[in-house]
């Protein structure tokens, strides 16, 4: 069982990813992974390196073979409320792949249960009748659903996960390893997905070379980005927020230090809506074209949850009773310096800086779900429940 | 039906929620049946269920005392109801397409002005005038001319003039604002129109009045750095408002932005962002806008206000009812109520004091606070939308010493079973006449809280006693046997799989909004054996119930044919029942969507 806690922050900067592999290694990034009692995330990995030679008896990667590398980054409920500044712990180990090998999951448990022993082609939280021939994941006893201790009555957990595999060599400018995220809830049958962000190892010809293969700046929503909000009372709307690392040359336009993805589990960043000129100067337009002002930035450390109705003042969202629309930023806020204190918030990221190449600082994703069994009034069958990935930064920018 | 005048006193106020002590209403048979006054009879309905909850609505009284409401309904046509409860339906001379928003109103000698805004066929600000028999005097007078005029105005009369305050977004220059501020007038007698005088730069339009006619208008200037509130008199009879006169700086505002007058002093209070902290603030002037003095509610700091009522007198009385939640993070307290009060016209404040008993604002939502001052010298009253009992009700304060003390306190206004009852700041919301208060409210038939009709209450100071006397009556029940009976059939309904048992026993917000076969389809996944409750606290209408139950995933059959399932699981569970008038209900909260249905 993982133990529930918080981390502080001095702990947070200090705690890497031990188990990350070689700096030559693929990566794949879901920014954005969930479980409770009546919600799983269902994650598929397509692995295309060869050379990756399995476990040892004792689960361990064999003398100079790697394997995948599964990281799950989670922060937990705690009376069912997962906070949104916590720092987020890490659980991680190898598991089993072999060449053009997929691999589906269910990080919960729910759906490949392990609890009856034999093993069955569903245990071990691998989905899908998947063969253990040539990866052999049944021999190494190795559980894929890696949250599946996290399963308490009530509680949940959010979190990112990042998933290598140390492939001895990339193959041009694909990446070896890559995936895909169904974010299933088993209570209404309603699912949303995407697709994981890959990023090569540093031996190849990567965006940032220095912070290469953890290196998720690229992944970074485009900032701002307009989004539409349905009416308050039909629909409940949040952003699915993510903060990303800054690579050394965003984070030096700011003096601090260069991240990358795995390194740390307190990346925090802001999101707001704000304007972006003379056009837009106001937060938000109702569906009427009317300005409201009274925009409120909502910070997430980690991963987080922010309800749409918390980036405005009450005042501002009672006047959006029938939705509207509004050009949504982030930025980060808490670079780090060389002697490992906080950049000062004056010299952070700020949403006005004027070069789209340092804007933005999260991966953010909007989250929908219908409040009853109507659309616009109408009655419908079913649960809309929807999650957009927002327009990422366009590439090189 | 009786028909009487409520005279105006103490300063006509042309802002939407202040000027709450000018406004008489129509006189209804009221709230407490004369045969029996153990029975109070609901409000009485001024429009049928064809309004959306968060509707918009105002209502003017003309000179004679008539009352005049307009309101949009839900196939958004803007609404005109006439004194004799006959409905007229506004429209431009177009006709159909139209897209009518926003409202203001004023009242005439003998029927009222409205000003709506339209965007067919192109955007326009139209002015309808209805006589005393509520027949259109003339095909609606288009104002705005080129401005592009947005959903936000004001209109106001004095003597043969009606005065309009409006923001459009026509852009008459690159370099040059967006959005800015017009006034114009018309002339009930001549028919004549003054030409536009832009004001300021804005999104909001705000102005107060004097008896004589004087209009202070001021603008929040967003387009200037560093950004300011502004504000520009227009002396009575005066052909043009006066210089720009900087009243603070401001870097941003929420929409609570008011403005009000007490004797020769003029106020102007706003909700500003202060150091990454929402703020109410505002300004005094007593040279007619020449110099202000900048005050601050510091114990409202970082207070995220929704909604704001203002009533303020000659005498200097100044009531400011708010609500709000402390912080700005994303799980907070729930909206509590607040109220301060000046008796020097704003030279010192009290502090922001909630009417509700401390224990009830960390569970209990209360909103849109509403004050007024009553028929008799001291006399003030404090309403407010509150969901202690789960519904919306309007509770009510009255202090006969001007608000320092409550003769009455959280007392709840007659309603109709299973409706919830929403109250609104809105012009002619609140006011006194003929010795009783006049209250305008929201009813929603069911706990959808979606369609609703305008209602209109109105009583004596001294009924407030009887109601409270009915409020003991009407109190949840103490002892715990129901609520027991109620969750053992809860999940008795569980185990046995009969689902439609279940459904029927949870809240019915969650009910009036999701239909028996959606829920249904919701069920079956997990089992449940048995079920113990361990504990159970009640808190008014609220009880808490911690429970045991047992359960497992049945098994089912994978794709290669082999059974999967769990081993069955003690789980203990903390359930929130709710007391709906006739019965506990269990409330329904999706785990999975972080959403629950109840308001409260």
């Amino acid at each position: 069982m993982f133990a529930k806690k918080k981390l502080s922050l001095a702990v947070a900067i200090a705690a890497g990813f031990a188990g990350m592999q070689a700096a030559q290694a693929d990566s794949v990034f879901f920014p954005y992974v969930v479980g409770s009692e009546t919600v799983s995330t269902i994650i598929s990995v397509v692995n295309t390196a060869n050379g990756l030679l399995g476990l040892d008896a004792a689960g361990n990667n064999k003398a100079g073979t790697n394997n995948i590398h599964y990281a799950l980054i989670y922060k937990q409920s705690e009376g069912g409320v997962v906070d949104n500044l916590d720092v987020c712990q890490e659980t991680n180990y190898d598991l089993p792949t072999s060449y053009n090998d997929i691999q589906t999951s269910d990080i919960t448990g729910y759906f490949a249960d392990n609890a009856l022993a034999p093993f069955t082609p569903n245990d071990q939280g691998v989905l899908f009748n998947d063969p253990s021939l040539n990866n052999n994941w049944v021999a190494s006893g190795r559980d894929f659903a890696l949250a599946r201790p996290l399963m308490e009555p009530g509680e949940g957990f959010r979190g990112y996960m990042l998933v290598d595999n140390a492939a001895p060599t990339s193959s041009g400018n694909v990446s070896t390893v890559s995936g895909e995220a169904l974010l299933l809830e088993y209570a209404n049958g309603s699912a949303w997905g995407y697709q994981g962000f890959t990023q090569l190892g540093e031996n190849s010809d990567t965006i940032v070379a220095q912070n290469s293969e953890f290196d998720y700046f690229y992944a970074r929503t485009q900032s701002p980005v307009p989004v539409s909000l349905p009416p308050v009372d039909e629909f409940n709307v949040a952003f699915l927020v993510t903060p990303v690392n800054f690579p050394t040359e965003i984070a030096s336009v700011y003096g601090a230090v260069g991240e990358n993805q795995s390194q740390y589990w307190n990346l925090s960043a802001a999101i707001k809506f704000t304007s972006t000129g003379r056009n837009n100067t106001f937060a938000l337009f109702d569906r009427d074209e009317n300005p409201i002002s009274g925009a409120q930035e909502q910070v997430v450390t980690c991963v987080g949850r922010v309800p749409a109705s918390s980036l405005v003042g009450t005042a501002s969202a009672s006047q959006l009773v029938d939705g509207g629309w509004g050009d949504l930023a982030s930025r980060r806020t808490n670079l780090m310096l060389a002697d490992g204190t906080v950049q000062k918030p004056g010299l952070q990221p700020q949403y006005t800086d004027v070069s789209p190449k340092v804007k933005g600082g999260a991966v953010v994703f909007k989250h929908q779900v219908n409040l009853g069994s109507t659309f616009n009034g109408v009655p419908i069958n079913g649960i809309y429940n929807d999650g957009s990935l927002l327009m990422p930064a366009a590439v090189g920018q | 039906m009786t028909i009487r005048i409520s005279a105006p006193t103490r300063g006509a106020r042309v802002r939407a929620g202040v000027a709450l002590f000018t406004a008489g209403v129509l006189l209804l048979p009221f709230a407490l049946a004369a045969e029996t006054s153990s029975s109070p009879t609901p409000a009485v309905a001024l429009t049928p269920y064809t309004l959306n909850w968060d509707t918009n609505w105002q209502q003017r009284l003309d000179a004679a005392g008539q009352s005049w409401l307009g309101y949009y309904d839900q196939a958004r046509m803007l609404r005109l109801r006439r004194p004799d409860g006959e409905v007229a339906t506004m429209l431009p001379a177009t006709e159909r397409s139209q897209a009518p928003s926003g409202l203001a109103m004023t009242g005439l000698d003998a029927g009222a002005a409205v000003l709506w805004r339209d965007k067919f066929p192109v955007k326009g600000l139209y002015l309808g005038r209805l006589n005393e028999a509520g027949e259109s005097a003339a095909a609606p007078l288009k104002i705005g001319e080129e401005t592009e005029p947005l959903a936000r105005f004001e209109l106001a009369r004095f003597g043969s003039r009606l005065h309009a305050l409006w923001y459009g977004e026509k852009n008459s220059a690159p370099d040059e604002a967006q959005y800015n501020l017009y006034y114009r007038a018309y002339d009930l007698e001549s028919s004549a129109l003054t030409p536009i005088e832009t004001l300021m730069p804005g999104i909001y339009p705000v102005w107060t009045s004097n008896p004589q006619g004087g209009l202070m208008a001021f603008s929040w200037l967003y387009n200037e750095s560093p950004r300011r509130i502004a504000a520009r008199f227009r002396p009575a009879g005066a052909e043009a408002f006066g210089e720009t006169v900087t009243v603070a700086e401001v870097g941003e505002i929420t929409p609570i932005f008011e403005a009000f007058r007490s004797g020769e002093r003029w106020f102007a209070v706003w909700v500003s962002e202060r150091e990454g902290a929402w703020q109410l603030e505002g300004a005094r002037s007593d040279d007619a806008g020449k110099t202000w003095t900048a005050f601050t509610f510091e114990d409202l700091r970082d207070f995220d206000i929704g909604a704001i009522s203002i009533a303020a007198n000659d005498a200097g009385t100044i009531l400011i009812a708010v609500d709000g939640q402390p912080g700005r993070g994303v799980n907070r307290p729930k909206s509590d109520v607040r109220l301060i009060r000046s008796i020097d016209r704003g030279e010192t404040w009290s502090t922001a004091s909630s009417p509700r008993p401390a224990e009830l604002a960390a569970g209990y939502v209360a909103r849109n606070p509403i004050v007024a001052f009553g028929p008799q010298d001291g006399q003030v009253l404090m309403v407010w939308e509150e969901w202690r009992e789960i519904r919306a009700r309007p509770y009510a304060n009255l202090s006969l010493d001007g608000g320092e003390t409550w003769a009455q306190q959280n007392v709840p206004l007659p309603f109709e079973r299973n409706t919830n009852l929403g109250l609104r700041a809105n012009p002619g919301a609140l006011g006194v006449r003929d010795g009783r208060f006049h209250l305008i409210m929201l009813e929603s038939p069911n706990d959808a809280v979606q369609s609703a009709r305008l209602v209109e209450a109105s009583f004596a100071p001294e009924e407030l006693a009887e109601f409270a006397r009915l409020a003991v009556e009407n109190a949840p029940p103490s002892s715990d046997e129901g609520l027991r009976a109620r969750v053992m059939a809860y999940w008795k309904a569980m185990m046995e799989e009969d689902y439609t048992a279940s459904y029927k026993l949870f809240d019915p917000f969650f009910r009036d909004r999701n239909e028996q076969m959606s829920y249904l389809r919701q069920l079956g996944r997990i089992k449940y054996g048995e079920a113990a409750i361990d504990a159970v606290k009640i808190d008014g209408w609220r009880a808490e119930v911690k429970t045991r139950v047992t359960a497992t995933i049945p098994p089912f059959t994978a794709k290669t044919g082999e059974v999967v399932s769990r081993p069955p699981r003690d789980v203990e569970l903390t359930e929130v029942w709710l007391w709906m008038g006739d019965d506990w209900y269990r409330e329904y909260y999706s785990e999975a969507n972080d959403i629950k249905y109840v308001r409260y």
